[in-house]
C-alpha cells in the first residue's frame, strides 16, 4: 500500500466545484509530480490532503489511515507538511521565527531547537539570515525558507505547490536540487509544477490534471514521451 | 513649564491609552474583527474596581490579577460561543462581526447600568502628587502608567518570545502559511480574543484612577483604542503604543489651550488627518 493515496477526491470553493475526481499516490521515499494548466486544481488538490480546504467526497489515506474531513493540525501531527504556492510566509517575522512556527505541532515542539540545527546544517545559507525579516530576503531565499519551515515538522511526505514560481532559471535549479538532497534522506515529494520539463526529470511517477480530473498517470518516462502533454505543458508541436 | 507639565500629563495619559489599545489591536490583528465592545469590558472594568473600593475598600491593584483573569474568561467564552460561529469568508465576517459586537456592546452597557447603577464613579486612589520643581506628578497616573508599561512589556513578551506568541503573529500575518504549519487556528483566536478582552479590562482597571466614568461611557474608550490603532496602523503593535503616546499628548495639550469638550474631539480629528495623510497609519504597511 502507498504512504498516501488520494482517490476520486472532489471538493468545492461555494458554488465552484474545484475537484471532480483527483487521485494520486505516493511511495514511501518517491518523488510524484502532478503537472496541470493553471486552474486545473493542483493547489486545492494539495490544500485539501493538508485540510486546509475541506474534501467533498473521495479519501484520503495517509499510513494507513483515513485523514480526509480531519484539521491541518493532525494531519501535520501525522507527518504530511507543505511548502504552498507563493511561500505563503510570515513577511515581519524573522526567518528564525518562521522556521519555529513549523515545529509547533505537539510531535516536534520539545525539539524545536534540535530541529533548528538540522535545518540550518542542510540550507546553510539561512543561519545569516536568521534575524531578518522573512519579508526582506529575495524569492529564492524565501522558498528556501519555505521548505525548510516545512521540514521543521520532520515530515514523511512533503507536497510542493510550484517552488519554482516567480524564480530565476538559476535559483529553479537549485530548488530542484535542494528538492532531490530531501528525497535522498528519505523524505517522500509530492511536486507540482508548471515548469513541466524539470520537473518530470526529478520525479519517478507524474499525474497529469485537467480540470479538477486526474486524466493520465503514469512513470515520468511515459509522460514526457506522451504527445499530448508534450504539446500542451512543454512547447512542442 | 506649562508645556512640560501637559507633556507629562499627555504620556502618562499615553501609557494607560497604548495598554487599552493592545488589547484592541491583537483582536483586529489575528481576527480582522473590528471589536466594537472593547471599550465596554474597559467601562465594565473600572466600574467595578470603583464599586470595590468604594463599597469594600477594596485596593484596585489587588483587584487586577482577578479582572485580568476575569475578562480572559469572558473573552474565551463569547468567541467560543459567538465570534468562532460566524462565516467564514473574510468579507462576510466582517460584516457580521461588527454587528455581533456592536450587540454585545449594548448587552454589556445594560449589564454593567443594571449592576453598578449609572451613576459617573471613579477610585479616589492615591490623590496625592509628587512635586519637581513646579512640575507635579500625580501618584494615581503615575502608577497606572507604570502598571501599564509593566503589563505592556508582558504582552511584548508574550507576542514575541513564546510559541503561542509567535501563532498568534503568524496567523495574523499569513493565515493560510499558519494552517499549513498545522497551527491549530480556531484555538488561537480563541486565546487571542481572550488575551484582548483580558488587556481592556486590565486598562480599565487603571481608567479608574484616571475618568469619572458609568457603564455607558464605553464607546468613548472604542474609539481611543480604534483611534490610536489607526494612527499606529491597523495590526502593528509598535504603532500602537506610538499612537497611544500622540492621542495622549494630544488631549492633554487640547484640554488645556481649547478646553476640555474640544480635547473629547482630538482622536476624531487625529483619526481624520492619518486616514487623509497616511491611510496606511504611520507605521502600516504601504498599500500595495
Amino acid at each position: 500500500m502507498s504512504l498516501l493515496t488520494v482517490t476520486a477526491l472532489e471538493a468545492a470553493y461555494g458554488d465552484f466545484r474545484a475537484l471532480h475526481g483527483v487521485s494520486f499516490a505516493v511511495e514511501a521515499g518517491e518523488i510524484v509530480s502532478v503537472i496541470g494548466a493553471n486552474g486545473a486544481g493542483k493547489t486545492t488538490a494539495l490544500k485539501s490532503v493538508m485540510g486546509i480546504v475541506r474534501p467533498g467526497a473521495g479519501e484520503i489515506v495517509f499510513d494507513g489511515e483515513r485523514i480526509d474531513g480531519r484539521a491541518p493540525r493532525e494531519i501535520v501531527e501525522r507527518g504530511l507538511a507543505l511548502v504552498p504556492e507563493g511561500r505563503n510566509l510570515f513577511r515581519e517575522m524573522t526567518v528564525e521565527e518562521n522556521l519555529l512556527v513549523g515545529a509547533h505541532v505537539r510531535r516536534v515542539r520539545g525539539r524545536a531547537a534540535a530541529r533548528l540545527g538540522e535545518v540550518y546544517a542542510r540550507f546553510p545559507m539561512l543561519q545569516p539570515l536568521r534575524r531578518r525579516a522573512a519579508g526582506t530576503l529575495s524569492g529564492g531565499q524565501q522558498q528556501v525558507v519555505a521548505i525548510g519551515r516545512a521540514l521543521m515538522s520532520e515530515p514523511r511526505v512533503l507536497l510542493m505547490d510550484e517552488p519554482s514560481l516567480g524564480l530565476a532559471p538559476k535559483t529553479t535549479l537549485e530548488i530542484f536540487g535542494v528538492v532531490r538532497e530531501i528525497n535522498r534522506a528519505g523524505v517522500a515529494v509530492v511536486l507540482v509544477e508548471q515548469n513541466v520539463v524539470q520537473a518530470l526529470e526529478l520525479a519517478a511517477r507524474a499525474y497529469v490534471l485537467t480540470e479538477g480530473r486526474t486524466v493520465m498517470e503514469g512513470t515520468a518516462a511515459a509522460i514526457r514521451g506522451n504527445a499530448d502533454v508534450k504539446r500542451r505543458f512543454m512547447g512542442e508541436v | 513649564m506649562i508645556l512640560l507639565q501637559l507633556a507629562i500629563n499627555g504620556v502618562l495619559l499615553g501609557g494607560v491609552l497604548a495598554l487599552s489599545a493592545l488589547g484592541f489591536n491583537i483582536v483586529f490583528g489575528v481576527m480582522r474583527v473590528v471589536n466594537l465592545a472593547h471599550g465596554d469590558f474597559v467601562v465594565l472594568a473600572a466600574v467595578f474596581a470603583a464599586f470595590g473600593f468604594a463599597q469594600f475598600g477594596v485596593n484596585p491593584l489587588l483587584l487586577l490579577p482577578l479582572t485580568i483573569v476575569a475578562g480572559f474568561a469572558a473573552g474565551a467564552l463569547i468567541h467560543h460561543v459567538l465570534l468562532r460561529r460566524l462565516p467564514g469568508e473574510v468579507a462576510s465576517a466582517e460584516a457580521s462581526s461588527l454587528t455581533l459586537t456592536f450587540g454585545l456592546s449594548y448587552f454589556l452597557t445594560g449589564a454593567g447600568l443594571a449592576a453598578f447603577g449609572g451613576r459617573f464613579v471613579s477610585v479616589p486612589y492615591l490623590t496625592g502628587a509628587f512635586r519637581v520643581g513646579e512640575v507635579s506628578v500625580p501618584q494615581a497616573r503615575l502608577l497606572a502608567f507604570v502598571v501599564a508599561v509593566v503589563l505592556s512589556l508582558g504582552f511584548a513578551l508574550l507576542l514575541r518570545s513564546t510559541a503561542l506568541g509567535r501563532a498568534i503573529r503568524a496567523t495574523s500575518q499569513n493565515l493560510d502559511g499558519a494552517l499549513a504549519c498545522g497551527v491549530d487556528v480556531d484555538r488561537v483566536r480563541t486565546l487571542a480574543f481572550a488575551i484582548g478582552t483580558a488587556v481592556a479590562t486590565a486598562a480599565g482597571t487603571l481608567m479608574s484612577f484616571l475618568y469619572n466614568l458609568n457603564a455607558q461611557q464605553g464607546v468613548l474608550f472604542t474609539v481611543n483604542a480604534f483611534a490610536v490603532v489607526v494612527i499606529g496602523g491597523l495590526g502593528n503593535y509598535t504603532g500602537a503604543v506610538i499612537g497611544a503616546l500622540i492621542l495622549g499628548l494630544t488631549e492633554s495639550f487640547a484640554s488645556y489651550f481649547m478646553g476640555a469638550t474640544l480635547a473629547e474631539a482630538a482622536p476624531y480629528l487625529l483619526f481624520i488627518l492619518v486616514l487623509l495623510f497616511a491611510p496606511g497609519g504611520l507605521r502600516g504597511r504601504r498599500a500595495a
